[in-house]
Formats: structure tokens, sequence, C-alpha cells
């Protein structure tokens, strides 16, 4: 199974993921690897609904693979830290043996993505939970997250649910292929 | 054949019976005056046609501290071997002689060969570049004890991949464990062989592959140390100088150390040349010498398992060791060191597979 995670910053996506790779021993891939790389960082692409994300990468190196029905899924992650590539190579089996995970913000970005999941989980937060979150984790990025990536997720977020309803959200609920978790 | 339960391959058993040897093993060191007498009466028989004296001697002080006996060579020159007996009339002596034989030989697949005639149980304690299935055990019993887990793994091998049989059976084992994940720190020169790598991703299992050491500690639950043998390398000056290159690349020290996760340890099947410095020794993370100590254990529980496996539950795979008959011919194995081109007499040689031909002893594949 291909199972998609999205939502909210820090609402226990990774957690969530991290905890059913260890139960199950799925195989986690997180959209944190595929961050904008330098170049990328443009005005324009910021602009963009679901531009904060590496996903002409992603899809090359994850979702094209899905869908010819590789065997494995070869990348390099993405180093926001460095602005370089690692230079190990990820190699993840895609027998069918195990699930794989995916899970981050903007992996729900388009509906030829959402084709190749087989279960997606949407998780929430409430704001105050969210700020607190954000704050523990690193104090000095909380005005970044709350002045530029906060918002250019609300606004994926709107556009995600938009097209969700245009396409049958109900029916997706319905048969188990979309759910909702919400945190606090 | 007779039944008897021999160690050839660990997977001729199912996970369980590995699980039980290592709970023994677990037991016996907790209380070990409980199996002082646990073998009295009993020989063990070591056949060492190539020396390792780490092998042989912890298997010698296994049997004695379960109080047996024990018999055997460890050069093949002061055995009747040099004067032109067979493996398999040697191995038939020797089983009258012992109630146990533990054998180490230069060819592949010559313990398979030797337990044919064997009339008590085997143990492969190294065949050639084949399979060490005692080492596997003691890894799989480190593991147990210093990280009280065998699944939920970030499992860093490092060094020579590409010729390393230790590294070969240990990947193998633990991926019949849950939700472990291997990194393979190598050149590309060395790196794991396609083969392995494949039957990973048929089980499911994701793996990395990283070119320095460096780059990949700090995400390792455990770090897997082998030797890079100079012999690999070519003998030219330019061959020395890549040698001295990637062995700095992939040596282990305290600097390097810095970076690895506080509950990391750091493994070794030894010996050790100059892949760890000396200097790390001193860590705590540093488990290889504990690890060498878990051999003995294990070598201790895997005796008494094999001597009284009329007692316990020691079960075997359907595709046990058994030498199958759905052979389809005598021909020569292709592969220069297996045991078939030395001994002339042994049947049913190649096997049929959906990978081409299989030898029945060595497991080349041509």
């Amino acid at each position: 199974m291909i199972i998609a995670v999205d939502g909210n910053s820090a609402s226990g996506k990774t957690t969530f993921a991290n905890k059913m790779a260890k139960e199950t021993g799925a195989t986690v891939i997180h959209m944190d690897d595929f961050f904008l790389q330098l170049h990328q960082r443009t005005n324009e692409r910021f602009s963009e609904i679901g531009g904060n994300v590496d996903y002409e990468r992603f899809e090359k190196e994850i979702i094209n693979p899905l869908i010819e029905g590789k065997p494995t899924l070869n990348y390099h992650r993405f180093d926001c830290k460095t602005g370089k590539f690692a230079k190990e190579l990820v190699v993840i089996s895609n027998t069918g043996k195990n699930d794989i995970i995916i899970e981050g913000v903007y992996c729900m970005r388009s509906k030829k993505w959402r084709e190749v999941y087989d279960k997606m989980i949407f998780m929430e937060i409430n704001k105050d939970e969210q700020l607190k979150r954000l704050k523990a984790r690193n104090p000095d990025l909380l005005n970044k997250f709350v002045n530029e990536w906060l918002p250019m997720e609300k606004k994926y977020f709107e556009a995600l649910f938009t097209d969700l309803q245009a396409n049958n959200l109900k029916e997706l609920e319905r048969r188990g292929k979309f759910e909702k978790h919400r945190n606090n | 054949m007779e039944n008897l339960n021999h160690l050839i391959d660990l997977n001729d058993y199912p996970v369980k019976t590995w699980n039980q040897i290592i709970s023994l093993a677990q037991l016996i060191m907790k209380s070990p005056g409980t199996y002082k007498g646990a073998c009295t009466g009993k020989i063990m028989g070591t056949l060492f046609y190539e020396p390792s004296t780490r092998t042989q001697m912890s298997f010698q002080s296994a049997m004695l501290r379960l109080g047996g006996g024990i018999i055997g060579f460890d050069n093949p020159e002061t055995s009747s071997t040099s004067k032109g007996e067979t493996l398999g009339d040697t191995t038939k002596t020797i089983s009258g002689y012992s109630h146990l034989i533990v054998m180490r030989h230069y060819l592949e697949g010559a313990a398979k060969a030797a337990a044919l005639t064997a009339d008590c149980p085997i143990i492969n304690a190294g065949d050639g570049g084949h399979l060490h299935p005692t080492q596997t055990l003691t890894d799989l019993l480190t593991l147990t004890e210093e990280k009280s887990r065998l699944s939920d793994l970030n499992i860093g091998i490092c060094g020579d991949l590409k010729y390393g049989r230790t590294v070969h059976s240990l990947v193998r084992a633990i991926s019949h464990y849950k939700a472990n994940r291997f990194t393979f720190i190598s050149t590309p020169e060395l790196c794991m062989p396609d083969y392995i790598k494949a039957e990973l991703i048929e089980r499911g299992i994701s793996f990395y592959e990283v070119p320095t050491l460096e780059s990949a500690l700090p995400q390792l639950d455990v770090l897997y140390m082998t030797r890079i043998q100079r012999e690999r390398f070519d003998k030219s000056d330019e061959g020395k100088k890549e040698y001295e290159k990637q062995k700095k690349i992939f040596t282990l020290d305290t600097k390097k150390l810095k970076t690895g996760k506080e509950d990391l340890i750091v493994m070794h099947p030894l010996p050790r040349v100059d892949e760890i410095a000396i200097e790390v020794d001193d860590d705590p993370r540093a488990v290889y010498f504990k690890q060498a100590n878990y051999g003995m254990y294990v070598r201790m529980a895997l005796i008494l398992t094999l001597l009284n496996h009329e007692h316990s539950e020691l079960v075997t795979t359907d595709d046990s060791m058994a030498i199958t008959n759905d052979f389809v011919s005598n021909a020569q194995c292709e592969n220069l060191k297996c045991i078939t081109r030395y001994e002339k007499n042994l049947k049913n040689r190649l096997v049929k597979t959906a990978d081409g031909l299989v030898c029945n002893y060595c497991d080349y594949c041509s």
C-alpha cells in the first residue's frame, strides 16, 4: 500500500508515519527531503499555490516510478541546512511486500499524485497547539512559519479541499481512501 | 540419509529456531553454573582445514565449559588428509570418535559434503567464502544483548561489502526481522553485490548507499565495521595509493564517532587491522570484544541444542539440508573453489532453479 499523510505543520504527521513504520516495517518518504533547491526559491514560485516544494523532482523520482511499477524508488535527500543534496542514495523497495508512507505538506498536491495513493490521511491541529509545538521545535523558525510557510500552506489546503470536493471527496471517504485525523 | 541435525546454513532453520538458540545463550550467560556438566561424556571433534584461532578456540572453550571433551586438528598437514584421504572418509571416521563435528574448510560446500557421510551432527564453522552461520548467530546475540531488539534498527555496514561473507549472511538474517533498514558504506568498487540488494528489494526492505562513513554515522543504530583487504587492490603504485586513500575514508576514529548516536553500537567480526583506531576501544559504544565473547556463549547454546535435539524443538525448514533428488546433472560446478571439484564421488551436484543451474553444495549459480 502507498499511504500519503498530509496536513498542518506540527500536526503529528512525521510521528504518525514513523510509529507506523516501526510497527509494520513500512518505509517512510519525507516531503522535507524535497525542499526547494536554492535556484527554485523565486517570488514567482512562492506565489504559486503548492509551489513551496520541489514537485518536479518528487514527480520524477517518486510518483512516476510508482505509476510505472518500478521495483525501487531512488533519490538523494535535499538538505535544507546545507543547501545541498546528501551523498547517500536512498533505495526504497516498491515490491509491495511493505507499505510506503509518504508524509509531509504538499504530498497530495495534484490529482495525478493522489491517484497513486491507496490511502490518504489528512492531519489537523488547532492554531494554539500548533504554535506551541512549532516554538518548542525551533523558536528561531517561528517567525518564518507564521509569516511565510503557514500562509502558503493555508492557501494550498484551501485549494486542495476545493479540488477534492470537485472530485467526489465523499466517495473517497466512504471507501476509506481518505480520512481526517484531528490532534487536539 | 539419517535424520541428523547439522548446522550447515542458518537458512535451513526457521527464524524461530535462531531465536531459541539466542534465548538459550542468554540463559547460559545468566547462570553458567547450571550448564557446567551439560555435555559431560560428550566429545567434539574440530576439523580445521584452515586456521581460524578465534572460531576454533571459542568452540573449544564452549565445549569445555559444558563439561565435554575435545579432539581434532587445526593443520591438515598433520592429519591423514596429507596421505590423500577424502573428506568423506575423514568425516566418517572422526564421526565415530565424536558426538559432534565442527568443521572449517577452505572449499565451498565442504560442510554439506561432510554431512553426507557423518554419523554425528556437523557444524559448519566456515566453508571458504560461502557461509559462516555461527558468526551470524554471534552477531544476532550481540544485537539482542546490546540493543535489546532485532527490529527497527538502522544498521550501517562499512568497508568491503563485496567479498565479505560475514556481512552477506548478516544482512540476509536481519532481513527476516521487522522494520530494519541498512546503510551500505563503501566505494563503488567494494559495494554490496546486486544479488543481495535484489533480495532485499524483493523482501520489501529499503536501504541507503553512502560513499563515506562520516555522512552515514549520525543516523545509525549499529555500525558493523569490516576490514578492507589490501589484496583486493591492484599491486601497482596506483593501487597502493588507492588502498591508502580508501582506508582513511573507511577508518573509524574517535573524531568520526563523536557524531554517532549515544546508543550506537560498533561491531566488528575481528580480527581488526587498522579500520578501527585503537582509541575507539575505550568508547563504551565499541562492543566488538564483547561480541567475540558472545560468540562463545552462542556456540555453547548451539552445541547443547544439536546434542540434545531429541529433547528440544529443533525444527528444520522444508528445504532442509537433504541433498535433493531433483537434480539435472552431475556436470562440473563452475565454481573453482567448490568441494565437488575435489571430491569426485559427490552425487547430485547441480539443481535446476528459476535462476539457472545451482550447485547443491556451494550454491554457485551458473
